[in-house]
């Protein structure tokens, strides 16, 4: 694409910039989900293991 | 490295420095209205008579002025563009007699307006003049604060329709074919302005400084300032003194906003991320700390339930003793007391015999 | 509120009603001179000053006074401080009110209200700072209004619709601090465009920086002001939980805002040094700079450090009334007072009569629709039905 000037390459990036940002906003909240949805015991190394003691030994 | 080379090098880097680089590293250079439509306005020529101001007035149909346009008197007063003049012109006394400067929209390369508009109601048009659209102004007025030759006016007294007013370059009449000149121009009875590509401007004015020497501030302001105007001027005062502002620097709108600009997608992109990065580690602490919590208090109660058992158990085992013990009294105090009736029966039966025994 | 409907007409005419009443009533006539007669008939706006105290006072201030409501969401859910829950909902309201009277104030003074919604939907200029500043408080508008809507359910009992937003917070909060953090460092960076015109002591690229952190300063003290207000006229809508809860937070919000203060004393020092702007201090500009900078920036910081030390609630909000004043004095120096500092005095701008009844008339439909919503929903309060669970 041609431009004039600054001001006119500046409209161009800027709109295509702003457009990215909705996509970005959208894609965190997705990516986030992705991310955290799965619903997994959080790994603490003080734990003493109690529930996790079971599964073997049958 | 001989110390020679080096002074060298340095030489030349410092050449590459003085000389304004047509591209700087890493700035995209845009040079697309150097050679379109603009006007020079020779300060040594105009002769403050307001002819200009009266053909403005004229092509652009703009309301009769208060004061006539024969009046100089008013030469005496500073003024400034307003909502029904695009263009004035002002008198500033000077050591060597009175000196006239026109003032209107400059037409700036990288228009402030433009940038500054957030409907985008400014464009620069391929004949250089910086177009207004009053479709689609809200009339912010930040086009206003924005330019930084005050030229933007604004119809304050209409209720349903003002406009941003400002001078067109003429373009609207000179691509209708109404005009062959802007007004302004054509009119001028001295040529103060002349109309034409900005490059060859730029060498007339370089000629008329060679050619009068002396005469000229050998400088033409607009070439740099702001990022450079299609709307020039040369004058043989220095700018400051024809209410020309010397301090503008060279840096066009575009580029005083552009970090403010930059700075806003990457708040978009790395804001959640801190933030949510934020609130997961806070999650996590408190998570650990919930489990931890619940863990002393399972640890806790299996304790003292441990503990109840044992106390339980034992008062269970002393409670049964007792019970047996208990059971154990009965059952001999039960025996005794009935061996005792036994023998007593015994008694009694061993006395009764001999009577029975008499009565047969 | 029963026992309300059934009173007189005469309980009514409380001193703050009269004068509510009063305000309102010349407000509406002056709308109706703004939207008749035009910007000439009420304004002493012209060519050189554009944008008059509308803009210095109702957008510039207003925005930044209504804060509050990013920061302390923020705290509270993001950054973890629980205990500040039950002030983040008086300052969501504050903050979506304060963003209604923005907009509001807005029809009055651009030229043609009706087109607002244009940079959004018909033309984007998206050059403009301005477009950003438009764009971002119109989405936050919307988040506010999201962000505090739960309260109006639970007050209507709409237990279902409650639930969906709820768990949306987190979203909402980092999206609000994100559109937050844009539009108010934007609103400085509006001025960034225009070096000529402002005076070198307040103009630096540093701009949009200076009026995000200035703006969490300002934040913080409207929610310590605000309470302490609250507290004292709104006390019979308060649950327990609230006035525990109240002297925590005015004690971490101190804190909280003395720190900011700093930094923003540090970054203003770091603009005077970055632009080499340390001799015109010794000018008239440059006194009033340091009156701004040393009596509106470091003596607060200084008193909330002492007022959070010492438990001393009074000191603190009295502070916080300094800090939000000093906020108030630096849009006014950006935007009126150090702009257009090269013209001679006798073109510079003074507010006509009516441009400042407009805008107490504003902040007072403010007042009224606060009292009127935190006396009905549960704001300064847990609703009965939800206690705990947020
Ligand atoms: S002089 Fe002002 S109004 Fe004219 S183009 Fe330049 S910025 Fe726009
Ligand atoms: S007043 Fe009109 S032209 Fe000027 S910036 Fe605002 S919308 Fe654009
Ligand atoms: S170019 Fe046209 S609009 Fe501009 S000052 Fe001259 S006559 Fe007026």
């Amino acid at each position: 694409m041609e431009f004039s000037s600054l001001h006119e390459f500046f409209m161009h990036t800027k709109t295509m910039t702003y457009l990215l940002m909705g996509g970005i906003l959208v894609g965190a909240v997705l990516w986030w989900q992705f991310l955290m949805g799965e619903k997994r015991q959080i790994e603490n190394p003080h734990q003493t293991d109690e529930e996790n003691g079971q599964g073997h030994g049958h | 490295m001989k110390r020679r080379s080096f002074l060298g090098l340095m030489g030349a880097a410092g050449a590459g420095l003085a000389v304004p680089a047509p591209a700087r590293a890493g700035v995209k250079d845009f040079r697309g209205f150097l050679e379109t439509p603009g006007v020079l306005f020779d300060g040594t020529r105009c002769i403050g008579c307001r002819k200009c101001e009266l053909a403005c007035n004229q092509v652009n149909n703009l309301p009769e002025p208060e004061v006539p346009f024969d009046n100089l008197e008013i030469l005496d007063s500073r003024r400034r563009t307003d909502a029904s003049t695009f263009t004035v012109v002002n008198k500033f006394e000077t050591p060597n007699g009175p000196v006239y400067r026109k003032n209107q929209c400059n037409h700036c390369l990288e228009p402030a307006c433009a940038s500054s508009c957030f409907v985008a109601a400014f464009r620069k048009n391929t004949d250089s003049a910086v177009d207004y659209d009053d479709s689609v102004c809200v009339g912010c007025r930040y086009c206003m604060i924005a330019c930084p030759f005050e030229i933007p006016t604004y119809e304050y007294h209409k209720v349903l329709t003002p406009r941003v007013m400002k001078c067109t370059l003429c373009g609207p009449q000179m691509r209708a074919g109404e005009l062959r000149l802007p007004g302004c121009v054509d009119i001028c009875p001295v040529e103060a302005m002349i109309y034409g590509p900005r490059n060859e401007l730029i060498n007339l004015a370089n000629r008329r400084f060679k050619q009068f020497p002396g005469r000229y501030v050998e400088q033409i302001y607009g070439e740099h300032e702001m990022g450079g105007t299609s709307w020039m001027y040369i004058s043989g005062t220095p700018f400051r003194q024809v209410g020309l502002r010397e301090d503008l620097g060279t840096k066009s709108a575009p580029e005083l906003t552009a970090g403010a600009l930059a700075a806003v997608p990457v708040v978009v992109a790395v804001w959640p991320v801190l933030l949510g990065g934020i609130y997961a580690i806070n999650k996590r602490k408190e998570k650990i700390a919930a489990q931890e919590q619940k863990q002393a208090v399972a640890a806790a109660v299996a304790k003292s339930k441990e503990e109840a058992e044992e106390k339980l158990a034992t008062s269970l085992s002393k409670a049964e003793e007792a019970a047996n013990r208990r059971v154990d009294n009965e059952v001999k105090k039960a025996v005794k007391e009935a061996l005792a009736k036994k023998e007593e029966e015994l008694k009694a039966a061993d006395a009764s015999k001999p009577d029975e025994e008499e009565g047969k | 509120m029963s026992t309300e409907t059934s009173t007189d007409f005469k309980s009514y005419l409380t001193p703050f009603n009269i004068i509510t009443g009063l305000i309102i009533i010349a407000g509406l006539i002056v709308t109706v001179i703004r939207f008749t007669g035009g910007l000439a008939a009420v304004t002493n706006l012209d060519d050189n000053y554009p944008w008059g105290i509308w803009i210095s006072f109702d957008l510039l201030c207003g925005v930044a006074l209504a804060a509050g409501g990013y920061t302390t969401a923020a705290a509270c859910y993001v950054f973890g401080f629980k205990k500040y829950q039950s002030a983040v909902r008086p300052a969501v309201l504050t903050a979506f009110l304060g963003y209604v009277l923005v907009v509001l104030a807005l029809h009055y003074d651009v030229g043609r209200p009706w087109r607002l919604p244009y940079p959004i939907f018909v033309q984007q200029g998206t050059t403009s700072l301005l477009f950003e500043v438009g764009l971002c408080v119109f989405l936050y508008l919307t988040v506010l209004f999201l962000e505090f809507l739960p309260a109006l359910f639970e007050w209507k009992g709409w237990k279902k619709l409650r639930e969906v937003l709820v768990k949306m917070t987190l979203v909402l909060v980092i999206f609000g601090v994100v559109l937050s953090t844009l539009h108010q460092s934007s609103l400085g960076a509006l001025y960034t465009i225009a070096p000529s015109k402002l005076h070198p002591l307040w103009y630096s690229a540093y701009l949009p920086v200076f009026f995000f952190v200035s703006s969490i300063a300002a934040g913080l003290s409207m929610v310590i002001f605000e309470g302490t207000l609250s507290h004292k006229y709104l006390h019979r809508m308060m649950d327990s939980e609230y006035n525990r809860n109240h002297n925590d937070v005015i004690l971490g919000f101190a804190k909280g805002c003395s720190w900011v203060l700093f930094g923003y004393f540090a970054l203003k020092m770091i603009g005077l040094t970055y632009d080499n702007n340390w001799h015109y201090l010794a000018t008239g500009f440059g006194v009033w700079f340091l009156v701004e900078l040393l009596g509106f920036v470091a003596l607060p910081a200084f008193l909330f450090a002492v007022g959070a030390r010492d438990n001393n609630f009074p000191l603190i909000k009295w502070t916080a009334i300094l800090t939000v004043l000093g906020i108030v004095l630096n849009r006014f120096n950006v935007s009126l007072i150090a702009f257009n500092y090269h013209l001679p005095s006798e073109d510079r701008y003074f507010p006509h009569i009516m441009e400042i009844i407009i805008s107490v008339f504003i902040v007072t439909v403010g007042i009224v629709a606060f009292r009127f919503i935190s006396t009905r929903m549960p704001v300064f309060f847990e609703h009965p039905d939800y206690k705990g669970q947020h």
